[in-house]
């Protein structure tokens, strides 16, 4: 055996291997999307043991016996409910984006460029923020939110999130990312701390601007402690609330809502993949 | 991908996105109901009747005229009021003239009619009265006649013996020859008459049997047609009863004028009774001077009437038979009846009686020889078994008459039909049969008395020849000679009274068959029944006549109908229909089973006519199912005067109001479900996705009450604070989403 077949092997068996588990990570898509085009009888044989408690394993086509568009239409015409929160949620993730960039932004390209004193710990109550899950900050959150009488109102879901250090800590990443070299020529050339911010600063750190709102997008799109926590009226809700609400009898509707609710995140995915791949690796490395 | 088509997506997708948000919201609003809500309020349940009806008149008067007559005016058109005595209507004077005539004139004839008719049965009732008399005096002149051969058979009789002695006295006979010889005689008479007698009973009881058995046919007969006709019988029974009596002089000449004097007081046809009573006893004075001191003239005579006195008997339980079946008919009839049996039983006695002291008498004054005791014995025989027959005829004819009623009982069970012959023929049979012993004795009661009559003359004649040998020829001769006539005189006076007995017997029975009343004939009473009805009918039109054919309104009132036309003849129907004023109106409705629950007798209602004047405080008079829907019901009203109008229309409306419920709700809030449960909707505030949203909810209720727009329900399931949804422009269920309109 040759070295050159070994090597053949190997590569063969790691592409077997990875294509098994992409066929794993793809199967709840492809489920999604199947599901939409099936009829509800259909659904609702396939489902039985897990949602209708009966005893067995759930089964599945990948192909509708009967293809139907009759859950797409019934979510879009028949479901005014998915659109109120289809737009409660394009407003909260909207509010939550833009609120990141306009005071992550400038926090990130504080601590990454100036000096001053207790900037270390700053950056360490940052990071162990960071770290912290949301069950730990969710009882002081909705203490603080109680006080200020902002629960039971999109601010409530908006504010914690604005201020999130997730972003900024990828920002910042970026910010210190950029050589000192270019400011410092900035500077000689007589620009200020504002014109080097926003001529040098955010052009050269849109990758990582642009990674840190996707993913702030994405996490935001995808909330569901928060609305579910600090938000007791329906009417408020975000779509991921919409899919626990339903029951195997409108099963066929919660598969095309799941699609409909992957379409705005797969867009803005694709509009920034570059800057998100930069970002993830930038955040990857080592300063 | 290019960054410009990427946005170009995007922002389709977000526009697409607004397009179905816009759209499921207008399909969302499109399908949720709109509805109205209501409040439940405290408030009284009120039930309110409504129902239209007329008003009528109490009493309607019928003007009637009479029929056939042309109307020439009419003076008076429906809905018009009229005093009393105003003029309704006139009628042709010359018609009604003509009429009156012809009325006279039909008048006139039918009074000819009841003439004739009187003269008819005049003639007939002669004609009967001359029958009975020619029998009774044929009766009479064929008995003296018998009677009058008779004595003279016997005179010579008497007078061969007398010759016959005298000889022997002159002969010298002794003592103890003749004495041998008499009582040898006295023995032959003696038989002699025994057997004559027996024959006679011999007779007359067959021609009772013969009587019987055609008597209890009659009735046989009779008993069908009783019940035929009850009206028809009564007057029969009558009549026989009569007849009965007339019979009962022949039986008793001492009671003849008595009885025909009752009879005529009594009896319709008395006149002929006092007749034929008087001719009867001429017919027997006759015979007794015919028969004069004979003996046996006499005994014949009372035998004879003993036979009509069983026949008048044979009448007499005749008609308590007929009188038995009627019973329930009159009681006078009744009485009649017993009174006339006593009267015939009575006849029986005294004609036992009186015939037992005529014959003791007469022989008493007539025999001559020491042979009276024998006569008067063979009299008292005839006598007692005359009445002795007489009384079996009373029996036999009770017990004849427990078989015609027995007849006529099933007669009268099995309706109008006629016995049929086998009957008859059944019912004559057991008649025979009951006599048929008697029958049977009285034959040989005659073949033993011919015996021994001829046993005696034979000894006589023994003793004779006896004699005779011992005497000597010439006068053996002459004694031979006397002897011979005494015997052919006795063989003559034989055979007189035996043809006398049957002259009795077929007079008697020619008598009572003249008897026979007539057939009821009522015609002349008809006659006069039509006589006065067109009478009466006269009278009516010339009442009208002299009212100028002018027919006026009997009293105040309002021409409802009129069902003549002039120039057009009246029927015998009504002529005019008149409201009565003086007797007030009524309003009379309908009302629905439903309604009835509602309203009473007593209850004050307003009727409201259609110029919408309303009448209150009138009181509900009745309330009555009516008789063919079980459904409706009607009211009664009674009016005051002057309120509404003959004929007018008007609504009745009556409100009964219920005690006041916490909780009532419009009729249209209820609902029922499968179970035909009632429930309410109420509507619940839902916190949902689309913001606050509202959801009918199903309450059940109970219904205490309700009318035809509210309904009082229990408190508890529902109470003032609920709202109820009332109406939608949707249908509403349990759970359906509603908004709530204007």
């Amino acid at each position: 055996m040759t070295k050159w077949m070994v090597e053949k092997a190997g590569r063969a068996f790691v592409y077997g291997f990875l294509l098994v588990l992409a066929g794993v990570i793809c199967f709840p898509v492809a489920v999604a999307v199947t599901g939409v085009f099936m009829q509800q009888w259909e659904l609702e044989e396939y489902l039985r043991p897990v949602l209708g408690g009966t005893d067995g394993l759930a089964s599945w086509a990948l192909l509708p016996r009967a293809p139907t568009l009759e859950s797409l239409v019934a979510l879009l015409l028949d479901s005014p409910q998915f659109f109120v929160m289809f737009w409660n949620s394009l407003k909260l993730s909207g509010s939550i984006l833009i609120g990141q960039l306009v005071f992550g932004v400038p926090t990130a390209w504080g601590l990454a460029r100036f000096a001053f004193p207790g900037k270390r710990a700053v950056l360490m109550l940052y990071i162990v923020l960071m770290l912290m899950p949301f069950q730990v900050l969710m009882l002081p959150e909705y203490l603080v939110l109680n006080t200020l009488g902002l629960l039971d109102t999109h601010a409530a879901v908006i504010l914690p999130a604005v201020f999130s250090t997730f972003p900024v800590f990828i920002m910042y990443r970026f910010f210190c990312g950029i050589p000192e070299a270019i400011l410092e020529a900035a500077r000689i050339d007589g620009a200020g701390d504002v014109q080097i911010f926003v001529r040098i600063g955010i052009p050269l750190g849109s990758a990582g601007i642009v990674s840190s709102g996707i993913l702030g997008f994405l996490e935001s799109w995808n909330m569901i402690e928060q609305p579910m926590t600090f938000l007791k009226t329906k009417s408020l809700w975000p779509l991921s609330l919409f899919l626990p609400e339903i029951g195997l009898e409108e099963a066929g509707m919660g598969f095309a809502a799941a699609i409909m609710m992957l379409v705005p995140a797969l867009l803005l995915f694709l509009s920034g993949q570059e800057y998100l791949e930069q970002g993830i690796a930038a955040a990857a490395l080592k300063e | 991908m290019n960054r410009g088509r990427l946005a170009r997506i995007t922002g389709i997708f977000f526009a697409l996105m607004l397009v179905f948000t816009i759209l499921s919201r207008a399909a969302d609003q499109a399908g949720t109901a709109v509805v109205r809500v209501a409040r439940p309020d405290k408030m009284m349940i009120t039930h309110t009747v409504r129902a239209s009806g007329r008003v009528s008149q109490n009493q309607e008067l019928a003007v009637t005229t009479e029929p056939d007559q042309r109307v020439t005016s009419i003076e008076v058109s429906v809905g018009q009021r009229v005093k009393k005595g105003e003029l309704l209507f006139t009628l042709d004077l010359g018609l009604l003239e003509e009429k009156i005539l012809r009325q006279r004139q039909e008048l006139q004839k039918q009074e000819l009619v009841v003439k004739d008719a009187k003269s008819q049965e005049e003639v007939s009732e002669q004609q009967k009265a001359n029958e009975q008399a020619s029998a009774a005096e044929q009766y009479s002149l064929s008995t003296a006649q018998a009677n009058t051969q008779l004595s003279h058979a016997k005179r010579q009789l008497q007078e061969a013996k007398q010759e016959l002695s005298k000889y022997r006295k002159q002969a010298g006979l002794t003592q103890e020859d003749s004495a041998v010889e008499e009582t040898l005689l006295q023995a032959v008479e003696q038989k002699t008459d025994a057997y004559l007698q027996a024959e006679q009973e011999l007779v007359t009881l067959q021609w009772k049997i013969e009587n019987e058995v055609n008597a209890a046919l009659e009735d046989a007969k009779s008993g069908a047609s009783i019940t035929k006709n009850g009206m028809v019988h009564t007057q029969a029974a009558a009549e026989t009863d009569g007849t009965g009596e007339i019979v009962e002089p022949l039986n008793d000449a001492e009671f003849a004028d008595n009885q025909a004097g009752e009879s005529a007081a009594s009896g319709s046809s008395g006149a002929e009774t006092r007749t034929l009573g008087e001719l009867t006893i001429e017919g027997i004075e006759v015979a007794g001077s015919a028969g004069g001191g004979v003996a046996s003239g006499d005994s014949v005579g009372a035998g004879s009437a003993a036979g009509v006195g069983s026949s008048g008997g044979v009448e007499g339980s005749e008609n308590d038979v007929i009188l038995d079946g009627d019973t329930e008919t009159t009681s006078g009839v009744t009485g009649d009846g017993t009174g006339s049996m006593p009267g015939a039983i009575g006849d029986g006695t005294d004609n036992v009686s009186g015939d037992g002291t005529d014959i003791v008498s007469g022989d008493g004054t007539d025999s001559v020889s020491g042979g009276g005791a024998d006569i008067v014995s063979g009299d008292g025989m005839d006598s007692i078994s005359g009445s002795g027959s007489s009384g079996a005829v009373a029996m036999p004819g009770g017990s004849a008459s427990q078989v015609e009623g027995s007849a006529s009982q099933p007669g009268g069970t099995s309706g109008m039909n006629a016995p049929t012959q086998a009957e008859l023929d059944e019912i004559e049979r057991s008649v025979r049969a009951g006599y048929q012993s008697e029958l049977d004795r009285a034959k040989q009661k005659v073949n033993t008395t011919l015996a021994e009559k001829e046993k005696a003359e034979a000894a006589l004649a023994q003793y004779q020849q006896e004699r005779l040998a011992s005497a000597d020829q010439k006068s053996a001769e002459a004694e031979n000679q006397l002897t011979a006539n005494v015997q052919a005189a006795q063989e003559a006076y034989e055979n007189a009274a035996l043809s006398a007995n049957e002259a009795a017997v077929t007079g008697g029975r020619a008598v009572q068959t003249a008897g026979i009343p007539n057939a009821s004939n009522s015609s002349a009473e008809m006659n006069e029944i039509v006589y006065a009805q067109l009478q009466l009918e006269l009278e009516k039109l010339e009442t009208l006549k002299q009212d100028g054919g002018r027919v006026c309104a009997p009293a105040d009132g309002l021409i409802t109908q009129i069902n003549i036309r002039t120039g057009e003849k009246t029927t015998d129907t009504t002529a005019l229909l008149m409201a009565d004023l003086a007797k007030g109106y009524r309003f009379t409705a309908e009302i629905t089973a439903e309604q009835e629950k509602y309203i009473g007798t007593g209850d004050e209602i307003t009727l409201t006519d259609s110029k919408k004047r309303e009448y209150e405080g009138l009181v509900v008079e009745s309330v009555a199912e009516d008789e063919e829907n079980e459904d409706v019901y009607h009211v009664s009203v009674q009016l005051p005067e002057d309120s509404l109008e003959l004929g007018a229309s008007a609504t009745l409306e009556y409100s009964r109001k219920s005690e006041a419920y916490p909780v009532c709700v419009p009729l249209a809030a209820l609902h029922l479900d499968a179970k035909n449960q009632p429930y309410v909707l109420v509507y619940d505030e839902h916190d949902s996705v689309l913001g606050t949203e509202l959801r009918a909810r199903k309450v059940s209720v109970t219904v205490q009450e309700q009318n035809e727009s509210y309904a009082a329900l229990a408190q508890g399931s529902i109470t003032t604070q609920d709202s109820v949804i009332v109406g939608s422009d949707k249908a509403v269920d349990d759970g359906s989403r509603v908004r709530i309109g204007s």
